[in-house]
């Protein structure tokens, strides 16, 4: 025996024809001796159509708003001139780091910041540049 | 930069989204944003978060078209992320409701609410949709769904991937659910 949770399934899969023949057969013997749930059931679906008649809707800058973020990240990081920029720039460091190794004549690591001589004389990071 | 092409199906709107055309972004939110408007405010109110959750719908759509097969319609995969960043805004909101107020804001608009018999259209509308707000998100979702004219039983249980028993269950307990909130 089905409960009245299942005739009230069974209703909703009905109006949507996916129902077989002998449950809407049983279901129909259901709402013909029981017309209150049945009447129960039509005012849950008015309910429903109501909410449908109502329409929520965004800001109308919403689509503004999206397209903006969207076009935001369509933009690259790297564009081309900044890659060229950096390049240069990276090119630069690597030249300055050979020139301190050269005038310092060693690899070290004080050597990369220009202090291997420096004395009392000679307080300058960039005394081998401007030498 | 964007290019211009000819849209005249779903297949054509998708390749165009992919080719990253903004006359196809402009057409999925004219298309889709309604819908997806019903979804999230009616998840979660009319809220200016809800607003921030339904433009990252379709952020998220866009930004992963490159991984849309086009086994569901645009509108199935646009909903199953609506109603996944709202259940997760409404998680959000929870565990911020518990840290900082104690009661529940939403129980005592309801509740504070009459409920007469010579109810104006509007009244009766806008009493549901803050019922609706005090459903659990299983029944809330379905609710949400099947208020969306376009969708079926059928539509809303590959939205939610569930059995679409489990979906009519869910449905008809909902509507139980909403009718005792309003008559409380």
């Amino acid at each position: 025996m089905k409960t009245e949770e299942q005739y009230h399934i069974d209703w909703c899969l009905s109006k949507e024809d996916l129902l077989s023949t002998k449950d809407l057969l049983a279901l129909n013997e259901f709402i013909n001796s029981y017309p209150a749930v049945y009447q129960e059931w039509k005012s849950y679906e008015k309910d429903v159509e109501l909410l449908r008649l109502s329409s929520l809707s965004f800001s109308d800058s919403f689509n503004s708003k999206v397209l903006l973020r969207m076009s935001k990240k369509t933009i690259p990081f790297f564009d081309r001139s900044s890659v060229f920029v950096a390049s240069l720039g990276i090119a630069a460091s690597i030249l300055l780091m050979i020139n301190l190794f050269v005038e310092q004549n060693t690899l070290s690591f004080d050597a990369l910041l220009g202090l291997v001589d420096m004395d009392t004389n000679n307080t300058n990071l960039l005394f081998y540049i401007n030498s | 930069m964007f290019k211009i092409s000819n849209l005249n199906s779903e297949k054509d709107l998708v390749a165009a989204l992919k080719r990253g055309e903004e006359r196809a972004y402009t057409e999925v939110l004219s298309l889709h944003k309604k819908q997806i408007a019903n979804t999230v405010i009616g998840m979660l109110g009319a809220i200016p978060e809800s607003e921030d959750v339904g433009q990252e719908v379709f952020i998220r759509f866009f930004r992963n078209i490159q991984n849309f097969k086009g086994d569901a319609k645009i509108s199935t995969y646009l909903t199953r992320i609506a109603i996944n960043l709202s259940l997760n805004e409404l998680a959000r909101r929870k565990r911020k409701w518990k840290l900082f107020y104690t009661g529940d804001y939403l129980e005592e608009i309801i509740l504070n609410s009459t409920l007469s018999d010579h109810q104006d259209q509007d009244e009766r509308i806008d009493l549901l949709r803050r019922a609706i707000l005090l459903l659990d998100p299983k029944y809330k979702e379905v609710i949400v769904l099947r208020t969306n004219d376009a969708n079926s039983f059928k539509e809303m249980a590959t939205i939610l991937k569930l059995p679409i028993g489990t979906v009519l269950t869910r449905y008809s307990r909902a509507q139980k659910k909403l009718i005792e909130l309003l008559n409380q």
